[in-house]
């Protein structure tokens, strides 16, 4: 309550301070507002008065000006001399009415008289005449003094009391008397009007009009409040202090005093100049204070207001808080009372029975639980105690503990058993004990206890799980472990731990810190990884890492699988994971993997893929190397499943024939099969398969497993050596047949030529030896020519640049003796084709085909010999065309051939095209013929691909000399360089997916080859006379490689 | 027992073999004609009766053939085939008569159903030998469809 008085005290001094300010602010704002209002009003009276006087003065000023018209005049004066002198005579005096008349009504005079200076009237209007004005007198003779018009000040006519103001003009006639012309003003007309004209805006506003007399000060105008006649009130100057009073005693400016009334005023006194008044404006002091204090009183007012209005607000604060005080008070009761409902509810829904005794043992409080496990209702246990109800020896152990507790104060922790009172049946309960004292000091004890009877039997049934558990890690060489996340424990299997190298009994009952483990891991990155991936991300944990279990010990390799466990709400609590030792057998696949990768070595080397096929469920396998084979991506998988896509890759010629072979083999017949392969990219490749076929008993294929083996490259060389054989065989030939022809003959007649030596005709011995010279002859020049052959095949001179012009000139010289017998005319093209090889060889070729050419002209009549090059780079391809007999096309494949001749009876041994073919394929090029038959010429192609060299042919566009040869050329392209010398373009033929691959289809049939030059001719010529061209060609091209 | 003497169809480029086998013909009073034909186009042309061969009676059908194997133009093993898968001509006996004793031959003779193999002897006496034995079996002893 004191710091409610407190604040109390504090909220009225605020008040007080706040009237205070408010006062002040008030006084501030009252001043400065009367002070402005107060110089406002005495600007306004100073103004107001100046602008009366200003308007008094100039009125004055008019007045004297009408006044001119008369003085000096001298008709006037004349006038008046004359109405001196004869006042009646009636001219005269209309003539002076008619002046003064004009004159008084032009300027609303009163009246205008003329005087004389005893004032006697001469003239006047309006009429009546006056009598002498008395009161004038004084100012006529100053007048006629001053000899200058003049006012006579208010004055009141003694005659009818009224006052007047008077401007007198002197007149003096000539020669006669002066006289006084008086223009008389009445004032309340002219004058007064002026003076009470209100100038301010203000009721009490009042002007005055006051002259001195002596010591008098007069007001001239009435005074209206008073209504005093003009000139009637008089002040004394001394010892009054009004404001006229001080007016006249020469104060100027702003007064503030009383006025002639002794009402407060504030005045201006100004005086109108040439004249003695002074003009006072004067406004009553209440009037002008009268705003000054009705804002005094708004200003009390509105502080009033304000105070009020704050002494309000605080005290209806004060209410409120009161007001909440008590609100508060009971809402806290009402809390009390739910919270305890609240504590009883949650009490009752314990799963644990809960007492609380007082320190005489009674219940003061129990749960439902509690009721229950004892069999009775609450009502009957409150204020009861143990012995009432339980066993006598359990009620014994209880209250020897509630009194440990309440005298030690100490918690208490023990185990029970406690019997139920209505079933009998007794539980085992971990009880915990405290101490409670509450503010009066007394003393509670606390019992909750825990129904432990079922994990009790869990407990037992747990550990013999557990010891199963650990038995069959131990024989499985395998464990389990958990991570807790919250709490971040590691718990692992005994297993678990012994396979970490860690004795079990060093850990906390298979608790450890996951340092002990960790410390033991050699890919410790790697796992954490995976761990972290497993748990914020819920990717699968399962990889295997290495573990050093001793120092200096062999790693092992353990195998990890892990799963993360999610509560309710879907977070991952706990990791449980398995883990196994596999280091037996990862060595074991490291040694499989190593001799898979040898397998995988060693078959590539030799080229030799393998497959296996289980017959039953198609499923197959194919090793790396079978891919290469295929010329397939490993990526699309072995190709059993797709029969098609597998029989596509078959060589289209031995399709049927493997179909054939394969089901010979899994019939039991055979294991070989031999086809070829055609890759995707059209290569062709020669393999053989050697299959196995397991059987089950009764004989059906179960599995089959094949080796592959890629043979192009042996099929190559089997065809090299067959070529070398061939060629080795024909040598063998010539040397069994065309040498030992001769050696026959040589023999034979020389026995003949015994017996005709005998006999009696010499001219068979003649012919004997003729034949026998000749055989010699033959055979001389057979062995000649064999062994230029032989040379043929190996270079002779070191190799040299040489144009191709000039091979050709060397040549065109060696045979230029037969060229000349026989009259041919030869044409060489200009190519600057540079050729780099043994320089005899090459112009050997040029030699015999121009030989060949002259030899066989036949009976042409105009013999031509053209000598050509077309194409570029090593494909250049050069002609020799002759319009000579021509060859019959049946025997063109078959003039290359050693010995070989078609004409019987020609000189030649069949040596020159065969020696030129020779040299040509050992530049690696081809040669044929073509000719379209007997008598029409002949046209050799070949080329030379190993003579040229790019670097002595840069390249160039075709010379303009290098003319087509006419004919299509077919195709003497690199594909078709059969490599008879062993290049590298060997396989290329291969690469060529032409209709029938010649290579291809020589390996698959070795008696053509065996038979080789000579008999291919004799095919042809016996197959078709009529045979396309283009094959025919073709043939030829091949003919042309052996 | 027998009409006309058996024609003896001789095909060999080398002149002075032909010689040879002439003389022997002469040597050994054989009846029977010799005709020569110095290529293997020609012996087909011959048989066939084409060209210059198409006069009976200047080109009789020959009841045995001797054939050299290495000739111009038509090789004598292609002259050899192409008779023996005639109908017609594949029944008159081929007799190979060559220098070449190489074993390819002899078998690609034998392969294409020649009918007899003989190696030309170096030795004057041998050849003569050969040529009066040959006389004696395929002109004597050997039955021929006539």
């Amino acid at each position: 309550m004191s710091r409610e008085r407190r604040q109390d005290r504090i909220l009225l001094g605020g008040l007080l301070a706040l009237a205070a300010l408010l006062l002040a602010l008030g006084a501030a704002h009252w001043r400065h507002f009367a002070a402005g209002r107060r110089a406002e009003t005495r600007e306004r009276l100073t103004t107001a008065t100046a602008l009366k006087a200003d308007e008094l003065e100039h009125y004055r000023r008019e007045r004297i000006g009408d006044a001119a018209a008369f003085f000096g005049n001298a008709n006037f004066a004349d006038l008046t001399g004359q109405l001196e002198r004869s006042p009646d005579a009636p001219a005269l005096r209309r003539r002076a009415l008619l002046w003064l008349e004009r004159t008084r009504a032009s300027q609303d005079y009163d009246r205008v008289y003329l005087l004389t200076p005893e004032g006697t009237e001469l003239a006047g209007t309006p009429p009546p005449p006056l009598p002498p004005d008395r009161d004038l007198l004084p100012d006529i003779a100053r007048a006629l003094r001053a000899r200058q018009p003049l006012f006579a000040d208010l004055y009141r006519d003694r005659d009818d009391g009224r006052v007047y103001l008077a401007v007198l003009v002197p007149i003096f006639p000539p020669g006669g008397r002066p006289a006084v012309l008086v223009l008389r003003i009445d004032p309340d007309r002219h004058v007064y009007p002026y003076v009470e004209r209100r100038h301010l805006p203000a009721r009490s506003v009042l002007t005055l009009l006051v002259r001195r007399e002596g010591d008098r000060a007069v007001l001239l105008s009435e005074s209206p409040t008073q209504r005093t006649p003009p000139l009637l009130a008089g002040l004394p100057l001394s010892g009054d202090a009004s404001v006229p009073a001080r007016a006249a005693r020469g104060e100027r400016g702003i007064l503030e005093g009383p006025d002639a009334r002794g009402v407060p005023v504030i005045a201006c006194v100004r005086p109108v100049r040439d004249s003695p008044w002074l003009l006072i404006s004067q406004i009553d002091r209440e009037e002008v204070e009268a705003p000054l204090r009705t804002r005094a009183r708004e200003l009390l007012l509105f502080g009033a207001l304000v105070l009020a209005g704050a002494a309000l607000g605080l005290g209806w604060l004060r209410r409120s808080e009161r007001l909440r005080f008590y609100r508060e008070r009971y809402e806290a009761s009402l809390a009390l009372r739910e919270r305890e409902e609240f504590l009883n509810a949650i009490l009752d829904r314990l799963a644990d029975p809960l007492c609380v005794k007082d320190e005489g043992h009674r219940w003061i409080r129990v749960n439902e639980k509690f009721c229950e496990l004892v069999g009775r209702p609450r009502e009957e246990l409150i204020g009861r105690s143990d012995p009432d109800y339980l066993p006598p020896a359990q009620a014994e152990i209880f209250w020897r503990v509630d009194r440990e507790v309440l005298e030690t104060g100490r918690e208490r922790a023990n185990e029970e058993y406690l019997t139920n009172d209505a079933t009998g049946e007794t539980r085992f309960l971990h009880t915990k004990k405290s101490l409670y004292r509450d503010r009066e000091g007394r003393r509670f004890v606390i019992a909750i206890g825990r129904d432990m009877t079922e994990q009790r039997r869990m407990t037992e049934e747990l550990l013999l799980n557990r010891q199963r558990l650990e038995l069959s890690q131990a024989i499985g060489k395998t464990g389990s472990w958990e991570y807790d996340l919250p709490t971040g424990r590691l718990w692992g299997s005994d297993g678990a731990i012994r396979l970490f190298g860690i004795d079990p009994a060093t850990t906390d009952r298979g608790y450890l810190e996951v340092d002990r483990i960790e410390g033991r891991i050699l890919d410790r990155e790697r796992i954490h990884q995976a761990l972290v991936d497993l748990v914020e991300r819920g990717l699968p944990y399962d990889l295997e890492y290495r573990v050093l279990t001793a120092p200096g010990e062999e790693p092992r390799v353990l195998h990890s699988q892990a799963r993360a466990l999610r509560d309710e709400e879907g977070e991952i609590r706990r990791v449980v994971g398995v883990i196994r030792d596999v280091t037996e057998r990862r060595r074991i696949e490291e040694a499989l993997r190593e001799s898979e990768a040898k397998l995988r070595r060693a078959e590539e080397i030799g080229r030799l893929g393998h497959t296996s096929v289980d017959l039953r469920t198609g499923r197959c396998v194919w090793s790396e190397e079978l891919y290469r084979i295929f010329g397939v991506p490993p990526e699309e998988g072995p190709l059993c499943a797709d029969a098609e896509r597998l029989r596509r890759l078959v060589h289209p010629e031995d399709r049927e024939s493997l179909d054939r072979q394969m089901a010979a083999a899994l019939a039991g017949e055979g294991q070989t099969l031999e086809y070829r392969i055609l890759r995707p990219d059209g290569e062709i490749r020669h393999a053989t398969a050697t299959l196995e076929v397991q059987r089950d008993e009764a004989g059906h294929p179960l599995s089959l497993f094949a080796t592959v083996q890629d043979t192009t490259e042996l099929k190559r060389r089997e065809r090299e050596l067959r070529e070398k054989n061939a060629e080795l065989e024909r040598f063998t030939y010539t040397i069994s047949h065309d040498l030992k022809s001769p050696l026959v003959t040589v023999k034979t007649f020389l026995g003949y030529l015994e017996e005709d030596l005998r006999g009696p005709d010499p001219e068979r011995v003649l012919q004997d030896l003729r034949y026998i010279r000749t055989a010699a002859d033959k055979m001389s020049r057979l062995l000649d020519e064999l062994l230029e052959m032989s040379r043929a095949g190996r270079t002779l001179s070191p190799p040299t640049r040489a144009p191709f012009r000039e091979l050709v000139r060397e040549a065109l010289e060696a045979v230029a003796g037969r060229l000349a017998e026989r009259g041919v005319q030869v044409r060489v093209a200009t190519d600057p084709t540079v050729l780099f090889g043994d320089r005899p060889r090459l112009t050997a070729i040029w030699q015999n085909l121009i030989e060949n050419a002259a030899k066989y002209m036949g009976d042409q009549a105009d013999p031509v010999v053209e000598i050509e090059a077309e194409g570029s780079g090593r494909e250049k391809v050069f002609t020799v065309r002759d319009n000579g007999m021509g060859i019959d096309p049946r025997y063109r494949g078959k003039i290359f051939g050693l010995f070989e001749k078609l004409d019987p009876r020609s000189e030649g041994t069949g040596f020159g095209l065969a020696l030129v073919r020779r040299i040509v394929e050992y530049y690696g090029g081809t040669i044929e013929v073509e000719s379209p038959g007997e008598g029409g010429g002949s046209l050799f192609r070949f080329t030379l691909p190993g003579a040229i060299r790019e670097e002595d042919n840069p390249e160039a566009p075709p010379p303009p000399g290098a003319e087509g040869g006419g004919a299509p050329v077919a195709g003497p392209g690199p594909e078709e360089a059969t490599g008879g010398n062993g290049t590298d373009e060997g396989e290329g033929f291969l690469a060529k997916p032409g209709p029938e691959p010649r290579g291809a289809s020589d390996a698959a049939d070795p008696d053509r080859t065996v038979r080789g030059s000579r008999a291919d001719g004799t095919g042809d010529a016996s197959g078709a006379p009529g045979a396309d061209p283009e094959e025919k060609a073709e043939n030829d091209g091949r003919e042309g490689t052996r | 027992m027998k009409e006309e003497p058996l024609v003896v169809l001789l095909v060999e480029d080398d002149p002075a073999h032909a010689e040879i086998v002439r003389r022997n013909f002469r040597e050994f009073r054989l009846s029977n004609r010799l005709e020569h034909v110095s290529d293997g186009q020609e012996a087909l042309d011959y048989v066939r009766r084409r060209g210059a061969f198409a006069d009976p009676e200047r080109s009789p059908r020959p009841g045995l053939i001797l054939l050299d194997l290495r000739l111009p133009r038509l090789d004598g093993l292609e002259v050899l085939r192409i008779l023996k898968a005639d109908p017609d001509l594949g029944r008159i006996p081929v007799v190979v008569l060559t220098t070449s004793a190489a074993e390819t031959d002899l078998i690609r003779a034998y392969d294409a159903h020649a009918n007899s193999y003989l190696v030309k002897p170096v030795d004057f006496s041998r050849f003569v030998e050969l040529m009066e034995t040959l006389g004696l079996y395929w002109l004597g002893w050997n039955e021929y469809v006539r």
